[in-house]
């Protein structure tokens, strides 16, 4: 596969997108560009990008901050400001609010198009021709250091976590009895990976339906019998 | 020229659609539904209640009795001529137009893929086509990097193209009042017979707002039924609010029988009928038998009885968050709460639950903020806040960790309360009187709810207080402020 100069995308609340595109060795730089919303997810990328030891040489990576997401009009003009269209780079649409992604888009539309197919096949297409894919290898322990956790970290404690078919990290917690305090642990979890950055499941055997009522309802709940 | 839209249903829920529809005033409209074979039954009320929205009526197949439908039910069908195209996949072929139209692209609905599909197509077909996203009251223009204003669907639009629900209301306040009932607004805090606070209106508001004292029990009612009023009057106040309106019932036009049969319900209760369900309670049985009336009154009377649920106050963000509000003056249960948020989250997809009371401190247990009615004059966004911290009535026997003692707040009272009754002065214009009250507060610290009632008891319009304060004095004077300052006591301000 041909290595690019330059790729530009967006952050999402999901982390893994854009730990596969900097995995992937598609291209020499990588500028990933943050809304406000998403200042926090940034310095911890930040954090992240300083500490990582690479075993491939070591991409240049540049984090930038936009406005809000709604502010449609400021964010267009950043947009035309920070892509650099003199060097040859290429367009990554998998993450972001959607007005963003076609703005950046429409800007650039001779430019490559990559996108991430479920569960880790990273695709550039050019206009709508797929030109080359290729699969990128990632573990979900990269993705808790990402989001500067590491697997002993006491929020984690009990959960089993993997990716999903899909490719999405998976938080899976399983208690006989359900308790406020794991109600309180995976409220926390949402608040760091975000409500749509991950799969939530709790497995219990008992559960009053006060405590189960106050779960998130994002979080898969699931009664297992009883032996 | 023609003016062709192209865009894609929704079909989860229509409302983008209609958004799309309603950004101009178009020719010809083309609406791709995309694997109608596959939808699920959720998916194909949707594509019903698109259907029913493009006729102007949700008036279905269904028997209404004769003059029972309100014409005002309806709305102004779209003038466009509109063509669904049902297909399975996008291609080049389907976008298809008349020679020389302006085409337009709504790439709200379907996934970033399909509207990258459907950019590249139209790219092949048309020269310079325009690329939008229609919002609610807006639309981006994607080609040009500009939001342009558009116009809003109605809340009776709304709520039938996210729900299937018809309403019907009471009232919607009048402009006039509406601003009267914030500008007198006055309340105190009372004791209840068990030693409990409550916030009531003062007698004397409510006598300007034009309510009638006649001093027997009937007037106990009044403060009750007016936080109806009063609720959906700040609320339409609001900057943000395009629609307001007071006693909202939601009629499932599928559902007629379910409807009358709520309707004979309110209408014959087992205590408390009023005066009209006494004096014809022949001809209202006798339609409720036959449904059929030739007597007008009688239709009219069950239609404002007719419901599948109801809440107290419905109101619509400019960009489209349905407000539900109950009103309760006295005691509840947390039956209530759950009720309005079990209500809300059947309008639409974005909802905001909220329950008014005359209690002196809020609640947000139950996913529903219990608010105490006098801080809906607060900005709406505090009041939306997924967490807001908690609202106190400032001078309220609440208990907390950091309240200020009585005195501070007694001191700064007396020192800055009592000037004469005075318009409302904006905040650009009441420098000295915020600067003067930061002063005393730094020697005699006080919650923000007291510092921002305090202002507003003086005259001052509150609105956008916070970001006021942040940028004309916490340079000058040596102060930052708590990002949610209801939450942190005295402590919302801190002197460096």
């Amino acid at each position: 596969m041909k290595i690019m100069n330059t790729v530009y995308g967006f952050a999402g609340h999901s982390v893994v997108p854009t730990l596969a595109l900097i995995h992937s060795n598609v291209a020499r730089r990588y500028v990933i560009m943050f809304t406000k919303e998403l200042s926090e997810n940034k310095s911890q990328f930040s954090d992240y990008i300083q500490k990582k030891t690479w075993d491939i040489d070591a991409p240049e990576i540049v984090l930038c901050e936009i406005d809000s997401v709604g502010d449609f009009v400021s964010n267009y003009n950043h947009i035309k400001e920070i892509v650099d269209s003199e060097q040859e780079y290429a367009i990554f649409l998998q993450n972001g609010a959607k007005h963003l992604v076609l703005a950046l888009m429409l800007q650039n539309q001779q430019a490559q198009r990559i996108y991430l197919e479920e569960p880790l096949n990273l695709q550039i297409f050019n206009r709508l021709t797929l030109e080359s894919e290729q699969t990128v290898e990632l573990s979900p322990v990269e993705v808790l250091k990402a989001r500067n956790f590491n697997i002993n970290d006491e929020l984690l404690q009990g959960f089993v976590i993997r990716f999903d078919e899909r490719g999405r990290l998976v938080f899976t917690k399983s208690v006989i009895e359900l308790m406020e305090s794991d109600v309180s642990q995976m409220v926390k979890l949402i608040g760091k990976f975000g409500r749509n950055g991950a799969v939530y499941n709790i497995h219990y055997k008992i559960a009053s339906s006060r405590i189960r009522n106050t779960l998130p309802p994002n979080v898969h709940c699931t009664k297992e019998e009883e032996e | 020229m023609n003016k062709h839209l192209f865009c894609i249903l929704n079909a989860n829920d229509p409302t983008p659609t209609a958004y799309a529809i309603r950004s101009s005033s178009y020719d010809k409209v083309t609406v791709f539904i995309l694997g109608k074979d596959r939808f699920n039954e959720r998916q194909s009320r949707a594509l019903y209640r698109f259907k029913k929205w493009l006729s102007g009526s949700a008036k279905g197949s269904e028997t209404w009795p004769k003059g029972l439908w309100s014409n005002s039910w309806d709305w102004a069908k779209p003038q466009s001529e509109i063509n669904l195209v049902e297909v399975d996949v996008l291609s080049e072929e389907m976008f298809d137009a008349e020679k020389d139209s302006t085409i337009v692209i709504d790439l709200k609905s379907g996934t970033k893929k399909m509207s990258i599909e459907m950019v590249e197509f139209a790219q092949r077909r048309f020269d310079n086509p325009q690329y939008i996203m229609a919002n609610i009251g807006s639309c981006i223009a994607l080609s040009h990097g500009v939001v342009v204003p558009t116009q809003h669907l109605s809340l009776n639009e709304m709520v039938w193209l996210s729900s299937g629900f018809v309403i019907d209301t009471d009232y919607k306040p009048d402009a006039d009042f509406a601003q009267q009932s914030e500008e007198f607004f006055e309340y105190k805090v009372k004791m209840w017979g068990n030693n409990e606070q409550r916030v009531s209106f003062e007698r004397r508001y409510l006598q300007r707002m034009g309510k009638v004292f006649q001093n027997n029990e009937s007037d106990g009612k009044i403060y009750p039924d007016y936080l109806e009023e009063f609720t959906s009057s700040i609320l339409s106040n609001k900057e943000e609010i395009v629609e307001s309106c007071g006693g909202v019932r939601f009629i499932y036009p599928k559902r007629i029988e379910v409807c009358l049969g709520r309707a004979e319900w309110a209408i014959f209760p087992k205590k408390g009928r009023n005066e009209f369900s006494t004096k014809h309670e022949v001809e209202l049985r006798d339609f409720f038998e036959s449904r059929a009336s030739n007597n007008k009154a009688i239709i009219d009377y069950v239609r404002k009885k007719l419901h599948t649920m109801e809440i107290d106050t419905l109101a619509l963000t400019k960009d489209g968050l349905m407000i539900g509000v109950e009103c309760k003056y006295g005691r509840y249960s947390e039956i209530d709460v759950d009720r309005i948020y079990a209500i809300c989250s059947r309008l639409s997809p974005r909802f905001h639950p909220l329950l008014v009371n005359s209690k002196t401190k809020s609640n947000n247990a139950r996913n529903v903020l219990e608010l105490p009615f006098p801080f809906l004059t607060e900005s709406l966004d505090r009041i939306l806040l997924k967490n807001p911290g908690e609202y106190k009535i400032p001078g309220s026997d609440v208990e907390a960790a950091n309240k200020p003692s009585k005195s501070s707040i007694e001191q700064v009272k007396d020192d800055f309360v009592g000037q004469e009754e005075q318009d409302k002065i904006e905040l650009d214009e009441s420098t000295e009187m915020i600067a003067e009250l930061l002063l005393l507060i730094k020697a005699h610290p006080i919650t923000w709810p007291e510092f921002y009632l305090l202002l507003q008891e003086n005259g001052v319009k509150t609105n956008g207080l916070f970001k006021f304060l942040s940028k004309e004095f916490a340079s000058s004077m040596g102060f930052n402020t708590q990002t949610n300052p209801v939450d942190c006591g005295i402590d919302w301000i801190l002197w460096i």
